[in-house]
């Protein structure tokens, strides 16, 4: 199971190159655009290969080498299913090169700049708080203008997160379950380490100030919750936590899943689109429940990430956004997670966790 | 034919260049306030390109200012948000878009040149009175906005 795990892992590593812009790499860009039903049927396999060998894996413990190894492999794949990643570098250089106020200045609107040849919506001012912008500095320095140098350094950030991530839920829960149904979710591995997305340094950072307000360490609480809202907003849904007496962390990870579901469900959707990235922060809560005694929240997540990932099926296959696209992306959601429902109704506390 | 007759008589669209609403007046209780925020917001605004938008952006609400004020026959505060408005302008870099605020500055300035008086007097109870050469004033504006 290892093999084939490592296998798909690796496939999918290298399925990421067929999305390689053709600004970056003129040769083999967009390779996967002139094969578009062969990579989107590979992807489906892949997909349910890691999904079933992640299951496979919550029911038998693996070797823990299997988490940096798989995220090793990862960090050099390619941010295929978002251009997000070009976003945070634009917006890095828009301060850090061209010393303008990303807020006000589009990278767009710089002369001349040679990123916006693979960056899309650059006709955007920068959209994450300042606490991301100063995270930014690290790869953008470190990466000294190369764009493959700087891609790999936020994917090695990223992948730095998501260890330390794992390690506190290992503190937290003492339970290898908990660390594996993160650590080698699909979706986590694909949109925080292949994708590159910034969603994992607010929840660390969130979750972390949740952890520590219950060991009674309120500046550092603050501090905590202030920056992750100052990654991205999402977040500030959880402040009536802090003001429940008595709540203990379980229940404060419950209301946090419910609360960040209300977010992810109903403002996303209304903002712009449900973008399977935003699951990881239900992922992240789910995480530090004890998951025997929430199966459903165990196997909803599961489910949600599953369906979530099969969202990029119509977009790698049509090539545009449009006409059946959003009605199949719906479907793709609605009839997993309306399976799940239907199961969870007849078998609920059978479900084996 | 049907596409050819398309092209050919295609007109080109292009939206026109828009000046701020009025924003607080003197006399508003917030006036001062606003005044203070657009100091500070100098520091905000910083970068090459986020200055041009600063200033540009101040330029345009002290003319909109200026013209209100030249109206309702304020014309000592007129003349010192107009004096503002070409301190703010004359920080602007000479590119398209400026070229397209001067163009419509021009236009504004030209119109308060028919409804203001050449001259007014203007005489507080316990202070010496001013002499305000208004369209000396909006002339020079024009010359300022006509270099860019």
């Amino acid at each position: 199971m290892v093999i084939i795990y490592f296998i798909s892992v690796l496939a999918l590593g290298f399925l990421s190159y067929g999305f390689v812009d053709p600004h970056l790499w003129t040769k083999f860009g967009y390779f996967a655009y002139n094969f578009r039903p062969e990579f989107s049927i590979a992807f489906f396999i892949l997909l349910v290969l890691l999904f079933s060998l992640y299951v496979y894996f919550l029911k038998h413990n693996p070797k823990i080498w299997l988490i940096p190894v798989s995220a090793i492999i990862l960090v050099f794949s390619y941010p295929a299913l978002t251009y997000d990643l070009f976003n945070y570098i634009a917006t890095a250089k828009v301060l850090y090169s061209h010393h303008e106020n990303p807020y006000l200045v589009m990278p767009m609107e710089i002369p001349n700049e040679p990123n916006l040849a693979f960056t899309r919506a650059a006709n955007k001012v920068a959209l994450y708080g300042p606490v991301w912008i100063a995270i930014t500095a690290i790869p953008h320095y470190l990466g000294g203008g190369n764009i493959w140098a700087t891609l790999l350094l936020y994917k090695a950030m990223n992948t730095f997160v998501y260890l330390l991530f794992g390690s506190v839920i290992w503190r937290m829960t003492k339970n290898m379950k908990n660390v594996i149904f993160f650590m080698l979710n699909p979706l986590v591995l694909i949109e925080v380490i292949m994708n590159a997305h910034n969603d994992i340094f607010m929840m660390i950072l969130a979750l972390g100030a949740l952890i520590v307000w219950q060991q009674k360490k309120y500046m550092y609480a603050c501090a905590l919750f202030v920056a992750s809202w100052f990654i991205k907003e999402a977040t500030i849904v959880l402040l009536p936590l802090f003001f429940i007496k008595n709540i203990t962390l379980e229940n404060a990870m419950v209301w946090s899943y419910v609360l960040l579901s209300g977010v992810f469900f109903v403002a996303a959707p209304l903002r712009e689109e449900l973008y399977p990235w935003y699951a990881v922060w239900l992922v992240a809560t789910a995480a530090l429940l004890p998951l025997k005694s929430h199966r459903f929240i165990f196997w909803f997540t599961i489910v949600l990430s599953f369906a979530l990932e099969l969202r990029n099926l119509p977009y790698m296959w049509m090539g545009y956004y449009e006409g059946p696209g959003p009605t199949l992306r719906l479907l793709f959601t609605i009839v997993p997670v309306g399976v799940f429902l239907l199961v969870y109704l007849l078998k609920g506390k059978r479900l084996p966790v | 034919m049907v596409l050819m007759s398309l092209f050919l008589f295609a007109s080109s669209v292009r939206a026109d260049y828009v000046l701020p609403y009025p924003s607080y007046m003197p006399g508003n209780k917030l006036y001062k306030l606003t005044r203070i925020i657009d100091q500070l917001k100098k520091y905000w605004y910083f970068g090459d390109i986020a200055q041009e938008k600063y200033h540009l952006q101040l330029t345009d609400k002290y003319l909109v200012e200026a013209k209100t004020l030249f109206e309702y026959k304020q014309y000592l505060l007129g003349a010192d948000a107009l004096s503002r408005s070409d301190q703010q302008f004359r920080q602007l870099p000479k590119n398209s878009l400026t070229h397209e605020a001067a163009v419509k500055h021009g236009e504004v300035l030209s119109q308060l040149l028919t409804i203001v008086p050449d001259e007014f007097n203007w005489s507080p109870e316990k202070s010496a009175s001013t002499t305000l050469h208004l369209k000396d004033l909006l002339t020079a504006s024009i010359e300022i906005r006509r270099l860019w």
